[in-house]
């Protein structure tokens, strides 16, 4: 992993605990390819909803981008990847 | 669902409206969508058909495998279900339904399943589980809810009557993730308007414990 990409995941590690409100978690908590939904990092389909209009308001991602890659929501790498790749 | 099979066969009944215009003034304020919130009231199945004249795309978020009746009486129909079984619930389809200006049906009266997101509702005397998502999603796209009552009319239910009441808004402070609480005022005002639903027609409203799995009312 280069370094550019290593910082971007320590910076989006920080988004999700905020914009999740996932105040007993650190960054070191979400492990790159573990699952984010259900078991994992444990998150809901209103986490879910949170994510999409966070996408939108903070990196101009339409929900119709992420509604043709919902394989990113398998695991905090996946959907980091896609976000990276929108910078 | 008997009223509402009798109907699709092109029976018909008397119907009308009451408050139709307060939908309509919602849909002609923007192209952005609708969240109605439906009841287990009257013939509620009956109330998809209406909605049909509204001239939007239609979506109802039920649990598709629990609801088979009702799915089959939309077959080629312009209604599409959204299973909340399904992967978040259906709710990511709900948001950009709702982002495509398409009218959004989702029960609010009646948690569907443990593994849906709830919040509690004090109504005839009991304290109830409804779904969050309604309320959840009123908030981040930022549009009103409108409860829609389907009601059959006396006497001896030979007409229809079509209730929408006031909408109703949730409101977070900027972009904070909004939590339980800041539903409580609407939902509080959903409970008083099934309160009302409930004393004027009192054998028209279905209400069943989930945790007992029991019909209690």
């Amino acid at each position: 992993m280069d370094e550019q990409t290593k910082q971007f995941r320590l910076k989006f590690k920080q988004q999700l605990i905020e914009w999740l409100q996932l105040e007993d978690k650190t960054p070191e908590d979400i492990v790159d390819d573990q699952p984010l939904f259900g078991e994992g990092l444990g998150l809901d389909s209103l986490d879910a909803v949170e994510i999409v209009i966070a996408l939108k308001r903070e990196y101009n991602i339409p929900q119709t981008e992420v509604d043709k890659n919902r394989e990113i929501f398998v695991s905090f790498e996946a959907l980091a990847d896609f976000v990276q790749k929108h910078l | 669902m008997i009223v509402a099979h009798w109907l699709q066969s092109g029976n018909t009944l008397p119907i009308t409206t009451r408050n139709n215009s307060v939908a309509q003034a919602e849909l002609e304020k923007s192209d952005r969508g609708l969240i109605l919130l439906i009841s287990h009231v009257g013939c509620w199945q009956a109330s998809l058909r209406h909605l049909l004249s509204f001239s939007r795309p239609i979506n109802l978020l039920i649990q598709a495998n629990q609801n088979t009746g009702t799915a089959a009486l939309l077959v080629g129909s312009n209604i599409r279900i959204v299973d909340n079984s399904s992967d978040f619930g259906g709710l990511l389809e709900c948001v950009s339904a709702l982002e495509r200006g398409e009218i959004v049906c989702i029960m609010g009266d009646r948690h569907a399943s443990q593994a849906e997101s709830s919040l509690t509702m004090d109504v005839l005397g009991n304290t109830r589980e409804i779904p969050s998502s309604p309320w959840y999603l009123a908030a981040r796209c930022n549009l009103p809810i409108l409860p829609l009552f389907v009601l059959l009319k006396p006497p001896l239910a030979s007409a229809i009557e079509y209730r929408f009441v006031e909408p109703m808004e949730v409101k977070t402070q900027n972009n904070r993730r909004p939590s339980n609480s800041d539903f409580l005022p609407a939902v509080r005002q959903y409970a008083r308007e099934l309160e009302d639903i409930a004393t004027e027609f009192p054998y028209q409203v279905f209400h069943y414990s989930l945790q007992k799995g029991t019909k209690n009312g």
